[in-house]
Protein backbone atom coordinates (compact mmCIF):
# COMPACT_ATOMS: atom_id res chain seq x y z
CA UNK A 1 0.00 0.00 0.00
CA UNK A 2 0.92 3.65 -0.31
CA UNK A 3 1.97 5.34 2.95
CA UNK A 4 -0.30 8.27 2.14
CA UNK A 5 -3.32 5.95 2.48
CA UNK A 6 -2.96 6.39 6.25
CA UNK A 7 -4.25 9.94 5.77
CA UNK A 8 -7.74 8.61 5.15
CA UNK A 9 -7.53 6.79 8.47
CA UNK A 10 -6.23 9.92 10.20
CA UNK A 11 -9.07 11.99 8.81
CA UNK A 12 -11.77 9.50 9.76
CA UNK A 13 -10.54 9.29 13.37
CA UNK A 14 -9.84 13.00 13.94
CA UNK A 15 -13.39 13.86 15.01
CA UNK A 16 -13.99 10.78 17.14
CA UNK A 17 -15.45 11.16 20.61
CA UNK A 18 -12.76 8.79 21.93
CA UNK A 19 -9.35 10.09 22.99
CA UNK A 20 -7.67 6.86 21.88
CA UNK A 21 -8.99 7.39 18.34
CA UNK A 22 -7.81 11.00 18.27
CA UNK A 23 -4.35 9.96 19.51
CA UNK A 24 -4.29 7.32 16.76
CA UNK A 25 -5.31 9.95 14.23
CA UNK A 26 -2.31 12.10 15.19
CA UNK A 27 0.00 9.10 14.99
CA UNK A 28 -1.38 8.11 11.56
CA UNK A 29 -0.90 11.66 10.28
CA UNK A 30 2.80 11.32 11.13
CA UNK A 31 3.25 7.87 9.66
CA UNK A 32 1.30 8.75 6.50
CA UNK A 33 3.76 11.58 5.90
CA UNK A 34 6.88 9.66 6.93
CA UNK A 35 6.06 6.58 4.87
CA UNK A 36 4.73 8.62 1.96
CA UNK A 37 7.99 10.53 1.61
CA UNK A 38 10.19 7.48 2.31
CA UNK A 39 8.34 5.47 -0.36
CA UNK A 40 8.88 8.25 -2.91
CA UNK A 41 12.61 8.46 -2.13
CA UNK A 42 13.24 4.71 -2.19
CA UNK A 43 13.44 4.35 -6.02
CA UNK A 44 16.07 7.10 -6.00
CA UNK A 45 18.40 5.31 -3.63
CA UNK A 46 17.50 6.95 -0.31
CA UNK A 47 16.46 4.19 2.08
CA UNK A 48 16.94 5.09 5.73
CA UNK A 49 18.20 2.37 8.06
CA UNK A 50 15.66 1.19 10.60
CA UNK A 51 16.91 3.33 13.52
CA UNK A 52 17.25 6.45 11.41
CA UNK A 53 13.89 6.86 9.67
CA UNK A 54 12.83 9.47 12.26
CA UNK A 55 15.74 11.68 11.16
CA UNK A 56 14.18 12.20 7.74
CA UNK A 57 12.82 15.59 8.84
CA UNK A 58 16.34 16.80 9.69
CA UNK A 59 17.62 15.69 6.29
CA UNK A 60 14.77 17.40 4.46
CA UNK A 61 15.35 20.64 6.34
CA UNK A 62 18.87 20.74 4.94
CA UNK A 63 17.69 20.48 1.29
CA UNK A 64 18.04 23.38 -1.17
CA UNK A 65 14.38 23.37 -2.23
CA UNK A 66 12.27 25.57 0.15
CA UNK A 67 9.30 23.24 -0.38
CA UNK A 68 11.35 20.33 0.95
CA UNK A 69 12.51 22.41 3.90
CA UNK A 70 8.87 23.10 4.75
CA UNK A 71 8.09 19.41 4.41
CA UNK A 72 10.93 18.74 6.86
CA UNK A 73 9.68 21.33 9.32
CA UNK A 74 6.14 19.99 9.27
CA UNK A 75 7.30 16.38 9.51
CA UNK A 76 9.36 17.38 12.54
CA UNK A 77 6.24 18.91 14.12
CA UNK A 78 4.31 15.69 13.55
CA UNK A 79 7.19 13.64 14.97
CA UNK A 80 6.89 15.53 18.27
CA UNK A 81 3.08 15.34 18.31
CA UNK A 82 3.24 11.62 17.63
CA UNK A 83 5.51 11.00 20.64
CA UNK A 84 2.86 12.60 22.86
CA UNK A 85 0.07 10.65 21.19
CA UNK A 86 1.74 7.25 21.26
CA UNK A 87 3.73 7.34 24.52
CA UNK A 88 2.53 9.99 26.96
CA UNK A 89 -0.49 8.37 28.54
CA UNK A 90 -0.23 10.78 31.49
CA UNK A 91 -1.10 13.81 29.36
CA UNK A 92 -4.67 15.09 29.71
CA UNK A 93 -7.31 14.47 27.05
CA UNK A 94 -7.28 18.20 26.23
CA UNK A 95 -3.88 17.66 24.56
CA UNK A 96 -5.63 15.32 22.13
CA UNK A 97 -8.76 17.29 21.36
CA UNK A 98 -10.52 17.21 18.01
CA UNK A 99 -8.75 20.49 17.24
CA UNK A 100 -5.33 18.93 17.90
CA UNK A 101 -6.12 15.94 15.69
CA UNK A 102 -7.17 18.43 13.00
CA UNK A 103 -3.92 20.32 13.46
CA UNK A 104 -1.95 17.12 12.85
CA UNK A 105 -4.09 16.19 9.88
CA UNK A 106 -3.61 19.65 8.38
CA UNK A 107 0.17 19.33 8.70
CA UNK A 108 0.12 15.94 7.00
CA UNK A 109 -2.05 17.19 4.17
CA UNK A 110 0.26 20.17 3.66
CA UNK A 111 3.25 17.82 3.58
CA UNK A 112 1.56 15.87 0.79
CA UNK A 113 0.82 19.08 -1.16
CA UNK A 114 4.32 20.50 -0.73
CA UNK A 115 5.99 17.21 -1.57
CA UNK A 116 3.94 16.88 -4.77
CA UNK A 117 5.51 20.17 -5.92
CA UNK A 118 9.00 18.72 -5.65
CA UNK A 119 11.10 16.19 -7.51
CA UNK A 120 11.80 13.08 -5.41
CA UNK A 121 14.92 12.48 -7.49
CA UNK A 122 16.22 15.94 -6.65
CA UNK A 123 15.25 15.47 -2.98
CA UNK A 124 17.18 12.19 -2.88
CA UNK A 125 20.22 13.93 -4.38
CA UNK A 126 20.04 16.74 -1.82
CA UNK A 127 19.70 14.30 1.07
CA UNK A 128 22.68 12.24 -0.04
CA UNK A 129 24.75 15.41 -0.46
CA UNK A 130 23.81 16.57 3.04
CA UNK A 131 24.57 13.20 4.63
CA UNK A 132 27.89 13.08 2.87
CA UNK A 133 28.71 16.58 4.12
CA UNK A 134 28.02 15.59 7.74
CA UNK A 135 29.70 12.18 7.38
CA UNK A 136 26.44 10.31 7.93
CA UNK A 137 25.91 8.31 4.75
CA UNK A 138 26.03 5.22 6.95
CA UNK A 139 22.46 6.08 8.03
CA UNK A 140 21.29 4.90 4.60
CA UNK A 141 21.01 1.34 3.33
CA UNK A 142 23.62 0.58 0.69
CA UNK A 143 22.22 0.61 -2.85
CA UNK B 1 0.17 9.30 -3.92
CA UNK B 2 -3.28 9.22 -2.31
CA UNK B 3 -5.92 11.87 -2.77
CA UNK B 4 -8.17 13.24 -0.09
CA UNK B 5 -11.84 14.00 -0.28
CA UNK B 6 -11.80 16.84 2.20
CA UNK B 7 -11.63 20.51 1.28
CA UNK B 8 -8.38 22.42 1.84
CA UNK B 9 -8.05 24.59 4.89
CA UNK B 10 -7.95 28.31 4.13
CA UNK B 11 -4.37 29.40 3.47
CA UNK B 12 -4.63 33.10 4.26
CA UNK B 13 -1.18 34.36 5.28
CA UNK B 14 -1.18 35.42 8.89
CA UNK B 15 1.52 37.99 8.32
CA UNK B 16 -1.13 39.96 6.45
CA UNK B 17 -3.39 40.17 9.48
CA UNK B 18 -3.14 43.24 11.63
CA UNK B 19 -1.40 42.46 14.89
CA UNK B 20 -3.69 42.87 17.88
CA UNK B 21 -2.52 44.50 21.03
CA UNK B 22 -2.27 41.58 23.43
CA UNK B 23 -0.72 40.61 26.72
CA UNK B 24 2.90 39.47 26.52
CA UNK B 25 2.94 35.69 26.02
CA UNK B 26 4.25 33.64 28.94
CA UNK B 27 7.58 32.03 28.07
CA UNK B 28 9.45 29.28 29.86
CA UNK B 29 12.55 27.17 29.28
CA UNK B 30 12.99 23.86 31.08
CA UNK B 31 16.41 23.56 32.81
CA UNK B 32 17.37 20.48 30.76
CA UNK B 33 16.59 22.42 27.58
CA UNK B 34 18.78 25.30 28.70
CA UNK B 35 21.63 22.86 29.40
CA UNK B 36 21.06 21.03 26.08
CA UNK B 37 21.21 24.28 24.09
CA UNK B 38 24.13 25.67 26.02
CA UNK B 39 26.20 22.51 25.45
CA UNK B 40 25.54 22.66 21.71
CA UNK B 41 25.83 26.39 21.16
CA UNK B 42 22.15 26.68 20.25
CA UNK B 43 21.12 29.59 22.48
CA UNK B 44 21.32 32.21 19.73
CA UNK B 45 19.39 29.99 17.31
CA UNK B 46 16.76 29.50 20.03
CA UNK B 47 16.24 33.26 20.19
CA UNK B 48 15.86 33.35 16.40
CA UNK B 49 13.21 30.60 16.41
CA UNK B 50 11.33 32.29 19.28
CA UNK B 51 11.37 35.59 17.37
CA UNK B 52 9.91 33.85 14.30
CA UNK B 53 7.17 32.27 16.44
CA UNK B 54 6.26 35.65 17.96
CA UNK B 55 6.23 37.21 14.50
CA UNK B 56 4.04 34.62 12.80
CA UNK B 57 1.57 33.84 15.60
CA UNK B 58 -0.23 37.07 16.60
CA UNK B 59 -2.50 35.07 18.93
CA UNK B 60 0.43 33.48 20.82
CA UNK B 61 -0.49 32.91 24.46
CA UNK B 62 2.49 30.95 25.75
CA UNK B 63 5.72 29.40 24.56
CA UNK B 64 7.41 26.59 26.48
CA UNK B 65 10.79 25.13 25.54
CA UNK B 66 11.81 21.59 26.48
CA UNK B 67 13.91 18.72 25.12
CA UNK B 68 12.22 15.94 23.19
CA UNK B 69 13.75 12.47 22.74
CA UNK B 70 12.32 9.76 20.53
CA UNK B 71 11.43 6.70 22.64
CA UNK B 72 11.99 4.54 19.53
CA UNK B 73 15.33 6.11 18.68
CA UNK B 74 17.01 7.64 21.75
CA UNK B 75 19.77 9.18 19.59
CA UNK B 76 17.11 11.41 17.97
CA UNK B 77 16.48 14.50 20.09
CA UNK B 78 15.29 18.05 19.47
CA UNK B 79 14.55 21.26 21.29
CA UNK B 80 10.77 21.52 21.33
CA UNK B 81 8.89 24.80 21.48
CA UNK B 82 5.25 24.33 22.44
CA UNK B 83 3.27 27.32 21.25
CA UNK B 84 -0.20 27.76 22.68
CA UNK B 85 -2.24 29.97 20.37
CA UNK B 86 -5.78 31.23 20.05
CA UNK B 87 -8.22 29.64 17.59
CA UNK B 88 -9.91 28.91 15.33
CA UNK B 89 -7.89 25.99 13.97
CA UNK B 90 -8.01 27.26 10.37
CA UNK B 91 -6.45 30.59 11.32
CA UNK B 92 -3.86 28.99 13.60
CA UNK B 93 -2.86 26.62 10.82
CA UNK B 94 -2.52 29.47 8.34
CA UNK B 95 -0.09 30.98 10.84
CA UNK B 96 1.77 27.68 11.15
CA UNK B 97 2.09 27.43 7.36
CA UNK B 98 3.45 30.99 7.26
CA UNK B 99 5.85 30.10 10.09
CA UNK B 100 7.14 27.01 8.26
CA UNK B 101 7.63 29.08 5.13
CA UNK B 102 9.59 31.69 7.05
CA UNK B 103 11.62 28.99 8.79
CA UNK B 104 12.42 27.37 5.44
CA UNK B 105 13.86 30.67 4.21
CA UNK B 106 15.96 30.94 7.33
CA UNK B 107 16.85 27.30 7.82
CA UNK B 108 19.15 25.35 5.53
CA UNK B 109 19.71 22.91 8.36
CA UNK B 110 20.93 25.56 10.82
CA UNK B 111 17.71 25.48 12.83
CA UNK B 112 16.94 21.80 12.42
CA UNK B 113 17.60 21.13 16.13
CA UNK B 114 14.32 22.95 16.84
CA UNK B 115 10.77 21.72 16.45
CA UNK B 116 7.66 23.84 16.98
CA UNK B 117 4.28 22.36 17.87
CA UNK B 118 1.05 24.30 18.15
CA UNK B 119 -1.79 23.83 20.61
CA UNK B 120 -4.96 25.67 19.66
CA UNK B 121 -7.12 26.88 22.53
Amino acid sequence: MDGWDFLTTAESLAKSAHESDRRTSISRSYYASLNGVLCALRPHGVVAKRDHTHQLSEWLRACEDPNLRQVGSKLHTLWAMRIDADYRMELPASEFSIEQAQVAFHEARQILRLFQRTSPRSAAGDIRAYLQKVNSLMFLEKA
Amino acid sequence: MGKLASEPVAEAGCALHARHAAATPAESVAPEAARFMSARGLSEAHERVKALVREEFPSLKSLATSVECDPDAPHVAAVRLRATVGGPVEKAMACKDAFDEALARDDGGRLSAFVVTVKVV
